[in-house]
């Protein structure tokens, strides 16, 4: 029997044992240990060397179970656990080769179909083709089993041998042995009857399966008829299905059609149908639209109506409110212009009020001022203003002029004693009127300057009748002379202590007059120290004008003589010496002529009274070639009271001193003063107050004067002039200072 | 008694005043006004602003010296009712010299005499520059409503004031009666 079965054939030289490998079964093991299929007795194959799988279609894979020498297919060395599909012809070597020049010693090649013979099962041997090959194996089979009994029965043989020395115990041992050998024997002998027994039976079991088997083929041949029976059937009933596949088709075909058609019919009825509804639905919405709009318009019209109303009531109310408010405003506007009138009219009468007040205080105080400072004799605004002892206050020319009727004061009718100029007065009257309005002021320059003229005209009144006097020519020079000799008269005759003291008087007063009006304006001081006797009383007008008559000219005159003390003391001492016995006093006569023996007899009078022994009441016209009538020796008191000396004379101070007994004309000089002053002078430095005397002697008159003189010295002259005060450190130059020096 | 006093205005005029020549000087200081001349127009100026009561004065014609006035005669006084004229005349002295004030109506006082003359202290020694036209007239007012018979000018009206009053202001009384309205 042979049969076609997978399976690895091993190749090489002198191969006997595990020449075919067949591949009965799903998987096939390859190792050393005895759970393998097929057990190769070889130290080059692991226990478990190589698994061969059949896959579903057909096909064996062979894996390699990590084996020590590994698998090698067509020489080359499979990956453990990496399963490979075996081509036919594949060479698969098992381990590797044991010298380099040797062949490997398991070398398979597979097939996966062969023709094997089948050996019987008693046999239990497969016969394949080289039958030869199949006894020898077998037969080596049963030398081993023999050889393996061999080897049993010689291992109790060796022992027995080993046994020799205790004989007898090895005899009886071995004597046992050969008995147990003996029954041994026998039970094989009897297990191999019993074998044969059992193998005829398989045989005869075999027989039976044989039979079997060829009922089965037997069975199976019937089956292949039906089965192709039943294939023609079948191709007769595919050949059916395709006709009927046809038919349907082509059913189908058509029935595609009719439906398609059928489709397309309804489809277009449906939109048609959807068209016009479609249609009828805009016409509806389009309907309703026009309706809405309609409506909203109409709504629209009648809420704008409405909202037009409510506006027009609106407007119409608020252009009622708008005319009330404009009437309001409107009245209010009248009612504010009217105030506005008013409050203009009103500002305008306040100003004109204003005005008239201004005006109204102007003209009151223009009144003001006419009433209070305005001499009551004249009845003018004051000029040169005079106040007397009684304290009332009059023009200094109005007031000589009454003191020629009346020596009392005209408000008071108080004697007048002294009087003193009011420059304050003169000074404030002077600014008010150039203050004020322009009639005022024109009208008092006009007044000053008629004053002016009146005056000379009264001076002129005065000389001019001198001049009918013989010895016309009147000279200046021996005025001035006159009045110096007199004053060296007074000084000379008048040593008692009531001059004295009348003179330091005159003198503080001309400092004062100096101070206010400056050194070219002094004044002129009255002082009547006794009251005036009877006799003067009766003898007044003509003695008047007599004293009135010394004229300004000579005056005049006199004022360098005043300013110079130095020539005065010389002229004077000059004077003195050449006329010791005739102190000389001038006395103009020619004013009044009727009052020439008055005034001898007094002459008369005051000679008889006269200190002077010598001096002898003679009317010296020889020294004086002027019209003046020089009257020798103190001359007589009463008559001559002389007030009026210098109205508009610069510098002339003068004291009258009027006594019972005596009046003199005294020119208080400079050089008196001086002294006086060296005198002060010293006082003050003799004083512990240095500070006081500086002060002192600042302010002091003298010190004014003394500095004004220097001025004038040296006029023009700038670096006497301011001193050192004032100049550059460097060069000395004014106009700059050291830091700025150009030198 | 117009008569004469009319004619005693005749002699006043020739005699009174200032002589020609202050005259003169007057016109020539008319614009420019001499200090009598100045004082004259304040004085006008004063008197006809503000009179004295029951007085007036003002200048004659162009002559700033020579003015008339006129009194009313004082109420309670024997001279009520009458008016008298005065004859102020001034000089170019004024008012260093006081002015003559005559009347020029008969009038019965014991200081004025049949002439016009009135005898106050303030028109002869007492003069003072300080006083004005206006204030001579008052004080003639009150010399007429208070005679000074201590010192009189015309003594049979003093003595009969003095003795007879009553006599003397009946007669007072006739005389501005009979001349002075």
């Amino acid at each position: 029997m042979t049969e076609t079965v997978p399976c690895l054939l091993r190749i090489g030289e002198n191969v006997k044992k595990y020449r075919l490998l067949k591949l009965d079964r799903d998987q096939v093991t390859i190792g050393r240990s005895g759970e393998v299929t097929y057990a190769i007795l070889s130290n080059m194959i692991s226990r478990c060397h190589a698994v061969i799988d059949k896959q579903e279609d057909g096909s064996w894979n062979l894996t390699d179970k990590k084996s020590l020498n590994g698998i090698y297919v067509n020489g080359r060395q499979l990956t453990p656990f990496r399963p490979y599909t075996m081509q036919e012809g594949d060479l698969i070597q098992l381990g590797v080769a044991t010298s380099p020049d040797a062949q490997a010693e398991f070398i398979f090649k597979f097939y996966s179909s062969l023709k094997v013979r089948i050996e019987k099962k008693n046999n239990k041997r497969l016969k394949t083709e080289f039958s030869s090959h199949k006894d020898t194996l077998s037969a080596s089979e049963a030398l081993e089993s023999e050889s393996e009994t061999e080897i049993k029965r010689k291992i109790p043989k060796e022992k027995e041998d080993a046994g020799d020395c205790p004989s007898k115990i090895l005899r009886e041992q071995i004597e046992q042995a050969q008995k147990e050998q003996a029954l041994k024997e026998a039970e094989y002998q009897a297990r191999l009857a019993e074998m044969e027994k059992l193998l005829k039976e398989k045989e005869d079991k075999q027989m039976e399966v044989q039979q079997q088997l060829e009922r089965e083929r037997q069975e199976k041949e019937c089956q292949a008829r039906e089965v192709e029976e039943l294939r023609q059937k079948e191709q007769a009933i595919l050949q059916e299905m395709h006709d009927k596949q046809e038919e349907l088709k082509k059913e189908r075909e058509h029935l595609k059609q009719k439906m398609q058609e059928e489709l397309e019919a309804n489809l277009k009825d449906r939109e048609q149908a959807l068209k016009s509804q479609l249609s009828a639905q805009r016409e509806a919405l389009f309907n309703e639209k026009k309706q809405v709009e309609e409506n909203l318009q109409k709504e629209m019209e009648k809420a704008l109506e409405e909202k037009n109303k409510e506006l027009e009531k609106e407007l119409q109310e608020q252009k009622k409110k708008l005319e009330q408010v404009i009437e309001k405003k409107e009245m209010e506007q009248k009612i504010l212009e009217s105030q506005l009138n008013e409050t203009k009219e009103e500002s305008a009468t306040a100003k004109m009020q204003a005005l008239k007040a201004r005006d109204d205080v102007l003209s009151n105080f223009v009144d003001l001022m006419e009433m209070e400072l305005q001499c009551t004799i004249c009845n003018e605004l004051f000029i040169k203003a005079t106040s007397l002892n009684c304290a009332h206050v009059f023009c200094k020319l109005c007031i000589n002029q009454w003191m020629k009727v009346k020596k009392e004061c005209p408000n008071c009718r108080a004697p007048i004693t002294s009087q003193m100029q009011a420059l304050a007065l003169d000074s404030y009257i002077d600014r008010m009127v150039e203050q004020l309005n322009d009639d005022l002021k024109q009208r008092r320059k006009e007044l000053l300057e008629i004053r002016k003229a009146e005056q000379e005209k009264l001076d002129g009144n005065r000389a001019g009748p001198s001049t009918s006097v013989p010895n016309t020519t009147a000279g200046p020079r021996s005025g001035t002379a006159v009045l110096q000799r007199t004053a060296s008269t007074t000084t000379t005759t008048n040593s008692n202590s009531s001059t004295s003291t009348v003179r330091t008087s005159s003198r503080i007063s001309q400092r004062r007059a100096r101070t206010r009006g400056g050194r070219a304006n002094p004044t002129v001081t009255t002082r009547v120290s006794t009251p005036v006797t009877a006799a003067v009383t009766a003898a007044g007008p003509s003695a008047s004008n007599l004293s009135s008559s010394v004229a300004s000219s000579t005056v005049a005159r006199l004022l360098p003589s005043v300013r110079l003390p130095t020539a005065i003391s010389a002229t004077t001492s000059s004077s003195a010496r050449s006329t010791t016995a005739a102190p000389v006093v001038t006395v103009d006569l020619t004013g009044v002529p009727s009052s020439t023996i008055p005034v001898v007899g007094a002459l008369a009078a005051g000679s008889s009274n006269a200190n002077a022994g010598n001096s002898v009441p003679v009317v010296d016209l020889t020294g004086i070639p002027s019209s003046t009538v020089s009257v020798v020796g103190a001359f007589a008191a009463g008559s001559s009271s002389t007030a009026n000396h210098g109205n508009s004379a610069p510098a002339v101070a003068t004291v009258v001193e009027v006594t019972p007994n005596t009046s003199a004309i005294e020119l208080s000089s400079d050089r008196e003063q001086t002294e006086e002053e060296e005198e002060e002078n010293s006082d003050l430095t003799d004083s512990d107050d240095p500070i006081r005397y500086r002060s002192r002697r600042y302010y002091s008159d003298e010190e004014f004067e003394e500095a004004d003189e220097d001025d004038e010295s040296v006029e023009g002259d700038p670096s006497a002039y301011y001193g050192g005060y004032g100049r550059c450190y460097k060069c000395g130059m004014r106009g700059h200072w050291a830091n700025g020096c150009p030198n | 008694m117009a008569e004469t006093s009319r004619a005693r205005t005749g002699p006043t005029e020739g005699t009174g005043g200032p002589p020609p020549s202050a005259n003169k000087s007057n016109a020539k200081f008319a614009k420019n006004l001499s200090t009598s001349g100045r004082r004259l127009q304040r004085e006008l100026a004063e008197i006809s602003l503000d009179p004295p009561p029951n007085c007036s004065a003002g200048p004659k014609g162009d002559n700033l010296y020579e003015w008339s006035s006129t009194i009313l005669g004082p109420k309670s006084s024997v001279y009520e009712g009458g008016v008298f004229f005065l004859d102020i005349q001034f000089t170019t002295d004024y008012p260093f010299k006081p002015p003559r004030v005559v009347f020029r109506t008969r009038i019965y006082h014991c200081n004025i005499n049949s002439q016009g003359a009135i005898c106050l202290d303030i028109l002869k020694d007492n003069w003072s520059p300080a006083l004005t036209i206006s204030k001579v007239l008052l004080s003639i007012c009150s010399l007429l409503t208070d005679c000074n018979p201590n010192d009189p000018l015309v003594g049979n009206i003093a003595q009969q004031y003095l003795t007879n009053r009553e006599e003397h202001d009946k007669m007072a009384r006739e005389w501005t009666k009979r001349y002075a309205t």
